[in-house]
C-alpha cells in the first residue's frame, strides 16, 4: 500500500482552533489570504486599506469562530465578513476623495519588466474598475472574478437577484465602453 | 440601622471609614425610596477593582441620580427595571424615551427591552436609533427582542456597521424604524 | 460575456501582492487574545443543544436559570467570575480538557454586571456577551440579563 497524503481541510483547522489550538489559525490565514487580498485590493483600490481590511476580517472571523455556520463552510463565511468590511471601509475612505488608485505597488507592478502591453492593460483595467460605482464594482467582482452564483451574492449582500443582475450588466457595459476608449487612445 | 451595618460589612471601604460619602448616598437613596441594592453592588464593584474611595463615591452618586431619574420616567417599577433604566439613561437615553417605552408596553416588564437598548448602544448603535427601535418593538414579547438582538449580533459579527445592522434586522422583522411604536406594517 | 470583459476578468484574477508580514500581523492579534472561541463541535452535533447555547450566548435566559460562564484561556492558571450576583466575590471556574474554564451560576431574573478575573489580577470582560458601556472604574463589565 502506498503512502496516502491526507489533505487538511478548512474544517480540520477550524476544529483545531475551536479546541484551543490558536496556532492552527495560521493555516487558515495562509490558505485564504491571497483570495481575500485580491478582492479587497480591487474593491478598495489601494494596498494599505486592503491589507488592513483583510487583517480585520481574519481577526473578526477568529473572534466569532464559534458562530461560523459549520467548520467546512469557513471560507464562504470568512469571505462574507470581508465583503461587509470592505463596504464599511469604502464608506469610511470614500470621503478622502483622493483614494490612491495607482499606489506605489501598483506602479511597481505596472513597471515591472515583462510585457509592456500587459502592464498598460492592467493599469487601464484597475483605472476603469475604480471609476465604477462601488455597488457595481462589488457585484462585478463577486460574479465574474470570485465566480459566485447570484444566489450566493444575494445572501452575502442582502440584495435581490434581479438588482444584482442589473448591477453586473451595467458594470460590464461601463467597463467595456471605458476600455474601448482607452484602447482608442 | 441594621441595613447600614450590613452595607458597611459588605463594602470594605465603608467599613474602613474611608468612604463615608458612599454610606451617605446610600442612606439618602433609601430615604427617597430608591432601591439600595444596585448602589451597594456598585460600591462592591469599585472596592473589588481597588478603585479610590472618591471614585467609588462618584460612581455610586451617578447611579443614584440615574435611578431617581429612571423612577420618575417609569413610574412604578421593579428594582431590576429601575436598574436597567438607570443604565439606559447613563448611556444617553432620554427620560421621555423610557416613559414612551413604559406607555407602549403597559403592564409588561421592561428589563429585556431596556437591556437590549443598552446592548445596542454598547455595540455602537447611536442611542437615538437604539431607543427608536426598542420602542418600535414594544408591542411584542421578549422573544421578539431576543430574535432582533440575535440578528443584529450576527450582522455586526459579519462586519456590518452597527446602524446598518439595526436597519437590516428591522427590515427582516418587517418593520421600519420610522414606524410609530408598536404598529405592524 | 464579451471578449473585452473576458480580458478584464483574466487581468483581475491575477494574484495581487501581499505583504509578507500579513500572516504575522493577524496571528499577533489572534495569539494576544486570552479568549478563543467557545468550542462548538457539540453544537453542530446536537442542534437542540445549539439552540439552547445560542440563547445562552445572547444571555437572555428563562426564569431562574443556571447561567453558564465560560472563558477559554488555556494558559491561565486560575479564572473566576465576579459580579452583582456574588457581591463581586470570586466564584472559581473549572478548566475542562479543551482549555475552557466553566462555571454555572444560578441567577434569578434580572440584569447583572460581571467580569472574569484571570490569574487573580487580570480583569477581562466576557467577549461573548454584551458589554456594559458604562465603565465607572476603568475595566469594563459584561452584562447578563435573565428574562422573566
Amino acid at each position: 500500500m502506498g503512502i496516502q497524503q491526507v489533505e487538511t481541510t478548512d474544517g480540520d483547522l477550524v476544529r483545531r482552533v475551536l479546541a484551543g489550538d490558536a496556532h492552527a489559525y495560521a493555516g487558515l490565514v495562509a490558505r485564504h489570504r491571497d483570495r481575500l487580498m485580491r478582492y479587497a485590493r480591487h474593491v478598495l483600490g489601494n494596498r494599505e486599506d486592503a491589507e488592513e481590511t483583510v487583517q480585520d476580517a481574519f481577526v473578526r472571523a477568529y473572534r466569532s469562530l464559534a458562530r461560523c455556520d459549520g467548520p467546512e463552510n469557513y471560507e464562504r463565511w470568512l469571505f462574507g465578513i470581508l465583503v461587509n468590511r470592505c463596504r464599511t471601509r469604502y464608506g469610511q475612505t470614500a470621503r478622502r476623495s483622493a483614494v490612491v488608485v495607482h499606489d506605489d505597488v501598483a506602479i511597481a507592478e505596472a513597471e515591472a519588466p515583462g510585457d509592456a502591453d500587459e502592464a498598460t492593460w492592467g493599469d487601464a483595467v484597475r483605472w476603469a474598475l475604480d471609476q465604477l460605482e462601488p455597488l457595481y464594482r462589488e457585484a462585478f467582482l463577486l460574479k465574474h472574478v470570485e465566480d459566485l452564483s447570484y444566489e450566493e451574492m444575494a445572501h452575502l449582500t442582502r440584495t435581490g437577484v434581479s438588482a444584482l443582475k442589473m448591477r453586473v450588466s451595467r458594470a460590464c457595459e461601463r467597463l467595456r465602453v471605458m476600455l474601448e476608449e482607452v484602447e482608442r487612445v | 440601622m441594621i441595613k447600614a451595618l450590613l452595607i458597611a460589612l459588605l463594602v470594605p471601604a465603608i467599613a474602613a471609614g474611608q468612604a463615608p460619602a458612599v454610606q451617605a448616598i446610600i442612606d439618602s437613596a433609601a430615604r427617597a425610596g430608591l432601591p439600595t441594592r444596585p448602589l451597594v453592588e456598585k460600591a462592591l464593584e469599585g472596592s473589588a477593582k481597588h478603585a479610590a474611595p472618591d471614585a467609588i463615591a462618584a460612581a455610586v452618586r451617578a447611579l443614584a441620580g440615574a435611578l431617581a431619574d429612571a423612577r420618575s420616567a417609569l413610574g412604578t417599577a421593579t428594582t431590576d427595571e429601575l436598574n436597567a433604566g438607570a443604565v439606559a439613561l447613563r448611556l444617553g437615553a432620554r427620560p421621555e424615551d423610557l416613559s414612551r417605552l413604559r406607555a407602549a408596553r403597559s403592564g409588561g416588564n421592561l428589563v429585556v427591552p431596556l437591556g437590549v437598548l443598552s446592548d445596542l448602544v454598547a455595540r455602537g448603535v447611536p442611542v437615538d436609533t437604539a431607543t427608536r427601535v426598542v420602542v418600535a418593538l414594544a408591542a411584542n414579547g421578549d422573544d421578539e427582542y431576543l430574535a432582533f438582538r440575535q440578528r443584529v449580533d450576527r450582522d455586526i459579527d459579519l462586519g456590518a456597521a452597527p446602524i446598518g445592522s439595526v436597519i437590516g434586522a428591522l427590515n427582516s422583522s418587517g418593520r421600519s424604524a420610522l414606524q410609530s411604536p408598536g404598529k405592524k406594517p | 460575456m464579451s471578449e473585452s470583459i473576458e480580458r478584464v476578468v483574466r487581468e483581475l484574477k491575477r494574484p495581487v501582492a501581499v505583504s509578507p508580514d500579513l500572516d504575522a500581523k493577524v496571528m499577533a492579534h489572534v495569539l494576544a487574545d486570552v479568549r478563543t472561541p467557545v468550542p462548538v463541535r457539540r453544537l453542530w452535533l446536537w442542534p437542540a443543544l445549539a439552540v439552547a447555547a445560542g440563547l445562552a450566548l445572547l444571555l437572555f435566559l428563562p426564569r431562574g436559570k443556571d447561567v453558564p460562564f465560560t472563558l477559554v484561556a488555556p494558559q491561565a492558571s486560575s479564572v473566576s467570575v465576579v459580579g452583582d450576583f456574588n457581591d463581586w466575590k470570586p466564584t472559581p471556574l473549572v478548566k475542562n480538557r479543551a482549555g475552557a474554564w466553566e462555571a454555572r451560576v444560578r441567577l434569578a431574573p434580572g440584569q447583572y454586571n460581571y467580569a472574569f478575573v484571570v490569574d487573580g489580577s487580570r480583569w477581562v470582560a466576557d467577549p461573548a456577551a454584551p458589554r456594559n458601556a458604562v465603565d465607572d472604574f476603568g475595566s469594563p463589565n459584561s452584562v447578563v440579563t435573565v428574562a422573566l
